[in-house]
Formats: structure tokens, C-alpha cells, sequence
């Protein structure tokens, strides 16, 4: 049962100002970071339990809502090349967390590391990126850590 | 003490009560307005970066119909281009990660700005009727103050869901949320009924702390055309 729904029940049969206490102070010793989903819930695009990493050229950056969007070429063992949709949070979550329009550019060397999607398909999220040029690297969101 | 004095003391404890029974109504209303962001422990499961799986309604009394739809729904559904931008409705968005201000935009109606989609919820003290037309996301809001609590009644919003995993609320969806703050916190506990749906009211307590003023961030929204109609593919 969440935990929000426990809360309301458990404090159902108090008066409003006990209720307030009860909910505010829940809200003091447990808040967390400000979540950094908004649109969809990953879970049902991604499987969030694995881990992949993927190497490649940025071919498109696309800077938008609800979700900006990396889109990866990456070479294949056997010589073909695959794209590979690198899907972030949207833009006033990246923008809070340092990116903007200039963070990425086409033709970048990036090192991908994000849940894959589900039934195969190429696209996965972003956990945490490096770059070959710069050496620049952004980790940021985790699943188990609400950030 | 005789009969004139008596009616002075009387006269004047009368006055004495009038004046704190005034200035206890003027203070029963809280001041809500100022800059707030979510403290996303309630459901932080479903609410964080994992989000909801399709088929979890844990919590949530569904009844069969609700069911029926919820495991019907489609989750590819967010790649319709027409989708794409469509923002949180009322029943759900205050569950998002949403900062928003609150103020009064005239003596009539408390205004929400949401940074998150750039949506905006009225609550009208005037108790107006819906101006009809096409249902809104955000529904009608009519507000009123219950000695500290501010009690905000939504209506006619347009059908969305209840969690992000297609959980569906109908238009005929009524949500009725009390705002109470303490301190730096503001609870907001949201009632939903929905018979259509729901085999009783659906509640939920969301907590909201108080921020310095920021500018808010832009949010513009353009759709990904997907040549296979999702990612990926």
C-alpha cells in the first residue's frame, strides 16, 4: 500500500491541525530530492533493472519536450551501424541539473549509460554520459534513488 | 455593581468578544501564496524516476470497469504525436515534480502557475458555474476557506488518469483538496470520487515546502515524429 494512502487513512479520525502535524512532519524526516520524472513513467518503456552502456557519434541533439532526446550512432561488432534514442527528463529538470541546448553537440563522441527499452527497442535513458573530446561526464539519475 | 454598570460591562465584553471573534476570522485564513516545490516521499515510487508499472493500482479502489480500461491502455499511447503535450490533469499533476506560485489574481480567484508544463489552476471564491465549452485539463475550480483550510472542489476536468500507468479517472470525476499549511509546509489532501471508475473515494496527501522566489523555466513543448510511431524501432 503507498505510503501516501497510509498516511490519509491513519489520519482520518484526527482533527485537521493533528492531521497537519502528522503529515508535515512526515514530510520533514522523509523528503527527498525533487524527482526528476515528469512525463512518463519509466518503467513502462524501460527495463529499469538492467544497465547498458553505449558508445557512438551523435547524429541528432534534439533539445525539447516532454523529453529531449540524444540519438546515437553506434558501430555493431559486425561493421553495421545502429541508432540508439538516448531519451532524458525534460528540459526544466536538465536545465536545473546544468544542460542546456549547448550541452551537446551533433558529431560528439558520447558514452551512454542509461536503462535499455523494453521488447528490443533501441532507445534507452540516461543515467550518465562522458564525453571523449572534453572529458566532460554528467551522472545523474538513478532509478533507486529518486534522482 | 447596578443595573447600568452591569449593561456597560456586558456592553463592553460584548465589544471585546466582537473584536476577537473578528480578528480570529481574519487570521483563520492562511497565507498561502508564495513559491512552492514538492517533497516527493508519498508514492515516491511512483512518482520518481522508476514510475509506475502497468497493471500496479495498489491503493487505489478501482472497481471493474476502471480495471477493465486501466488494463487496456496502451503505454505507447505517449508517443502520439497529439499526446506528446498533453499535460498532467488536475487529478494527477500536483504529483508530478511540480513547482509552482501561488497568489491572488483578483479578490475572486487564487492563482496556481506550474512551472512544469506551464499549466495554470483558478480557484474562484465566488463560487461561479463552469462557462461550459470543451472539458480543460485542469477542470473548474471553486474555492472556499473552513477556518484555516482552504477547500478546493474540481469538476469537469478532462478525462486523464489517476497514476501514470493509465489508471483512468472519468469526466464526471469530482476532486475535492484541502490545503493546510504549517510552518514552511503545505499538505494538500486530494479526495477523488468517480463512481464510473471507483468503488469509493480515492485519497491521497501530497507535501509541498516553501521556496525562495525563482524564475521559472521555460517549457516549450514539440512532438517527436516516430517514423514506426514509437522509439526505438
Amino acid at each position: 500500500m503507498p505510503l501516501a494512502f497510509t498516511i490519509a487513512e491513519a489520519t482520518t479520525t484526527m482533527s485537521i491541525p493533528n492531521r497537519l502535524l502528522v503529515l508535515s512532519g512526515a514530510g520533514a524526516l522523509l523528503a527527498v530530492a525533487l524527482s526528476a520524472s515528469a512525463h512518463h513513467s519509466r518503467a513502462l518503456h524501460f527495463d529499469i533493472e538492467q544497465e547498458i552502456t553505449r558508445e557512438g557519434v551523435v547524429s541528432s541533439w534534439q533539445w525539447r519536450n516532454p523529453h529531449p532526446f540524444i540519438f546515437l550512432d553506434v558501430a555493431t561488432a559486425s561493421g553495421e551501424t545502429e541508432t540508439w534514442a538516448v531519451e532524458l527528463p525534460n528540459t526544466v529538470a536538465m536545465t536545473r541539473r546544468g544542460w542546456s541546448p549547448e550541452s551537446v553537440s551533433v558529431g560528439d563522441h558520447l558514452t551512454v549509460t542509461g536503462s535499455p527499452g523494453r521488447e528490443g527497442r533501441r532507445i534507452m535513458t540516461l543515467s550518465s554520459v562522458q564525453r571523449a573530446e572534453d572529458g566532460w561526464e554528467w551522472r545523474g539519475f538513478g532509478f533507486r534513488n529518486n534522482d | 455593581m447596578n443595573t447600568t454598570q452591569r449593561s456597560r460591562c456586558a456592553l463592553a465584553a460584548g465589544i471585546g468578544l466582537a473584536a476577537l471573534v473578528a480578528a480570529n476570522a481574519a487570521s483563520a485564513q492562511q497565507d498561502f501564496s508564495g513559491y512552492w516545490e514538492p517533497l516527493i516521499h508519498e508514492d515516491a515510487r511512483y512518482r520518481g524516476g522508476e514510475g509506475a508499472h502497468k497493471g500496479d493500482y495498489s491503493g487505489i479502489p478501482l472497481n471493474a470497469e476502471g480495471r477493465r480500461v486501466a488494463d487496456a491502455w496502451d503505454p505507447d499511447e505517449y508517443y502520439i504525436p497529439e499526446l506528446q503535450c498533453a499535460p498532467h490533469g488536475a487529478a494527477y499533476i500536483m504529483r508530478g515534480p511540480v513547482r509552482f506560485h501561488l497568489d491572488y489574481e483578483d479578490d475572486d480567484t487564487l492563482l496556481m502557475r506550474m512551472e512544469l508544463q506551464e499549466q495554470e489552476r483558478r480557484f474562484y471564491f465566488d463560487g461561479r458555474e463552469w462557462r461550459g465549452g470543451e472539458l480543460e485539463w485542469q477542470g473548474h475550480s471553486t474555492a472556499r476557506w473552513e477556518g484555516e483550510t482552504l477547500t478546493v472542489v474540481t469538476t469537469h476536468m478532462r478525462p486523464r488518469y489517476l497514476r501514470r500507468n493509465g489508471v483512468p479517472h472519468s469526466e464526471n470525476a469530482v476532486m475535492t483538496e484541502h490545503y493546510v499549511r504549517h510552518g514552511d509546509y503545505l499538505t494538500v489532501i486530494a479526495i477523488v470520487e468517480d463512481p464510473q471508475y471507483l468503488t469509493g473515494p480515492f485519497v491521497r496527501s501530497s507535501t509541498f515546502v516553501r521556496t525562495d522566489p525563482f524564475e521559472f523555466i521555460p517549457y516549450p513543448c514539440e512532438p517527436i515524429i516516430w517514423p514506426n510511431g514509437v522509439p526505438g524501432v
